[in-house]
């Protein structure tokens, strides 16, 4: 199992499972776990395409990423998910947090993303 | 007066109203951030003499009830797959982060690494939001459009811009955040900050306890900026 897998399956238990805890915080920890995920997996492509990359913010990445990529829709996937995740990790007083049902959209999404980023070479 | 409270409290309030309770359902909505306060003063009258139960998404009534120090029992209510629903008591939301942060260092149920990954994130999430008070409670005290305070906070979108709204009132500053951190808190304080924004994207394999620690000293000498 690679890291991001791994931080994907973790945001996903501590979703899923209130036997593991985190009353309340659980939401917070899910969107902080889940987008590591997604992070980890952006790292391990920059790894294969062009390591320096990675020394660049996330924005300038996801600018970056379509020229590294054919599938156009990767590119609006990983945008469209890591943008949602980040607004989840940062504090914003008029919204709740994530919704178990949104975390679960987002997840799914990440979870094909990191598929598709391993294929690209 | 907000129309709803308006509408609804006083026929409630009457002497011989058989209601002893009020329940108010979302009433900050949409509503123009400048009456929270006196909202939230509206419901401390009503709280003498009534038991009053208000349902919120927003942030803002519990942050004013907090900054006024009207007494009150919050409680947050979060809703699994499946509908499970769950419900605690929480305190403010800077202090609620930190409290947050310490219940998933202890928790000994969570796989392991799963702290160290979690742990800076609410940290962070915890110097955020103190900052967003102090910008919101000095700009508000000295007669600033409530509407134009929310229109910086939302564009500020990162943690050091926050900090330096908070400590220089000026969200361009973020270059010379870690320098004031330093200076006013101690390197520590200053480490401290860095270990929480890196460690929300990576992890922090250092002392939690200690970060945990740091982190809520730094927070609270920002919130009193």
């Amino acid at each position: 199992m690679t890291t991001a897998e791994r931080l994907l399956a973790w945001a996903r238990a501590v979703a899923a499972h209130p036997e593991l805890g985190l009353q309340g915080t659980w939401p917070r920890a899910a969107a902080l776990l889940g987008r590591q995920a997604l992070e980890e997996g952006l790292d391990g492509f920059w790894m294969r395409q062009l390591p320096q990359m990675r020394m660049a913010t996330r924005a300038t990445q996801l600018v970056c990423v379509e020229r590294f990529v054919r599938d156009r829709d990767l590119v609006i996937g990983l945008r469209t998910a890591w943008a949602a995740l980040s607004r989840a990790c940062h504090h914003h007083p008029y919204e709740l947090a994530p919704t178990a049902h949104e975390l679960e959209h987002w997840f799914s999404s990440v979870d094909e993303l990191l598929v598709r980023l391993s294929e690209e070479v | 007066m907000p129309r709803a409270v308006a509408l609804s409290s006083p026929r409630a309030m009457l002497p011989d109203s058989p209601f002893r309770f009020i329940v108010i359902d979302d009433p900050v909505q949409a509503m123009d951030p400048a009456r929270v306060d006196g909202l939230a003063r509206v419901f401390a009258q009503i709280s003498g003499t009534r038991q009053l139960i208000v349902f919120t998404h927003d942030d803002r009534l519990p942050a004013a009830l907090h900054r006024l120090q009207i007494p009150h029992t919050a409680l947050q209510v979060t809703r699994r797959a499946g509908s499970i629903v769950e419900v605690r008591r929480t305190v403010d939301p800077v202090n609620q982060y930190f409290l947050d942060a310490r219940a998933v260092e202890k928790d000994d149920s969570l796989p392991d690494g799963v702290a160290a990954r979690v742990v800076p994130g609410l940290c962070r999430l915890g110097i955020e939001a103190a900052c967003m008070e102090a910008v919101r409670r000095r700009r508000i005290g000295r007669g600033d459009a409530h509407q134009a305070v929310e229109r910086e906070l939302a564009g500020a979108k990162s943690t050091t811009t926050l900090a330096a709204l908070a400590l220089f009132d000026d969200g361009s500053l973020g270059g010379k955040v870690l320098g004031e951190i330093n200076k006013r808190w101690g390197k520590a304080a200053g480490d401290a900050f860095q270990d929480v924004k890196a460690g929300t994207h990576k992890g922090f394999h250092g002392n939690l306890v200690s970060l945990i620690d740091e982190a809520q000293r730094l927070a609270a000498g920002l919130r009193e900026q």
